[in-house]
């Protein structure tokens, strides 16, 4: 049996710039609409609405449809996995870096 | 949280009220106040002042919202804005309940000249407090401006016996013109934002 990687892997759907802008804008507030995350993130409306795609597939986010008015809202909030995704993330990350000098 | 996460949450937190709607709802309720108190009702005029404030959630919904787009800050930000609030208004009330018994019992006593003057002086002071609260509680700096603004109003008002409304109505005007100019920004912003996106 080939030994494992000693070097920790990455995330790579969380390892993508675009992702992490929006991952990062979610993990500060509780949730948040779709034209906030695009007005913050600087995104175009195509690339993040496949971002979020991707993300709500993997069940980072999950989305939740209200009416306010009468008018339809979807909110995105990361998921109890997203969160514990974004940790481990963080965690590895964090330990690739380490070496890297200051 | 860690620092620079910090920072930035505290920057969305204060672009959130970059739009201005605050400020003209805030600055009507100022200007009503201060034309009201020159008329028979006096002080008593403030009472109009929270149904302005009332009025910003459902125009920012059909305002800011559609533009902006809808943001639930986290539950910690919400709670501190809440405690801050509440401070802001039972400070503001019991204040305010204090001029109103200042002015009752200087006029009551006739008090030295000086004195009167002094407390014509004194709602323009405590509005200036509750800017400088909003100002910390919403991180936007323009109220600290607005609370100097009242201070000097208030100074000008007793050296030259203007009356108490004098500095409301005038910090009222520009806090409502800031308002206008910061709200035209952001629509202008909008429009140019959607044709790009």
């Amino acid at each position: 049996m080939p030994p494992g990687p000693t070097v920790p892997e990455v995330d790579v759907l969380l390892h993508e710039p675009a992702r992490l802008r929006v991952l990062a804008l979610l993990a500060m507030v509780e949730r948040a609409d779709f034209m906030y995350l695009l007005r913050k993130t600087g995104l175009s409306r195509g690339n993040l609405s496949v971002q979020m795609s991707k993300l709500e597939a993997a069940g980072i986010v999950h989305l939740e449809r209200e009416l306010v008015n009468r008018r339809p809202r979807t909110t995105y909030f990361l998921s109890g996995a997203g969160l514990d995704a974004l940790r481990d993330y963080k965690r590895t990350l964090l330990s690739l870096l380490e070496p890297f000098p200051d | 949280m860690a620092e620079t996460q910090i920072l930035t949450e505290r920057d969305l937190f204060r672009s959130f009220w970059d739009e201005g709607l605050l400020d003209i709802l805030g600055g009507m309720a100022l200007l009503l106040t201060g034309a009201g108190w020159q008329s028979e009702i006096g002080a008593l005029a403030v009472i109009q002042a929270p149904l302005w404030i009332v009025l910003w959630r459902p125009l920012r919904r059909l305002v800011v919202e559609p533009r902006a787009g809808f943001v639930r800050f986290s539950l910690a930000r919400r709670k501190k804005t809440t405690r801050g609030l509440a401070k802001t208004l039972a400070l503001g009330v019991g204040l305010f309940a204090v001029v109103l018994l200042a002015v009752l019992v200087v006029r009551e006593r006739g008090a030295l000249p000086p004195l009167g003057q002094a407390v014509d002086g004194l709602p323009a002071v405590l509005v200036a407090v509750m800017a400088v609260l909003a100002g910390l509680l919403t991180g936007a700096r323009r109220f600290h401006a607005y609370a100097l603004g009242l201070v000097v109003g208030a100074a000008v008002t007793i050296v030259f016996a203007l009356g108490p409304a004098f500095p409301l109505v005038v910090v009222a005007v520009a806090v409502i013109a800031t308002g206008v100019i910061l709200l035209g920004r952001f629509l202008r912003d909008a429009r140019a934002f959607r044709e790009l996106a």
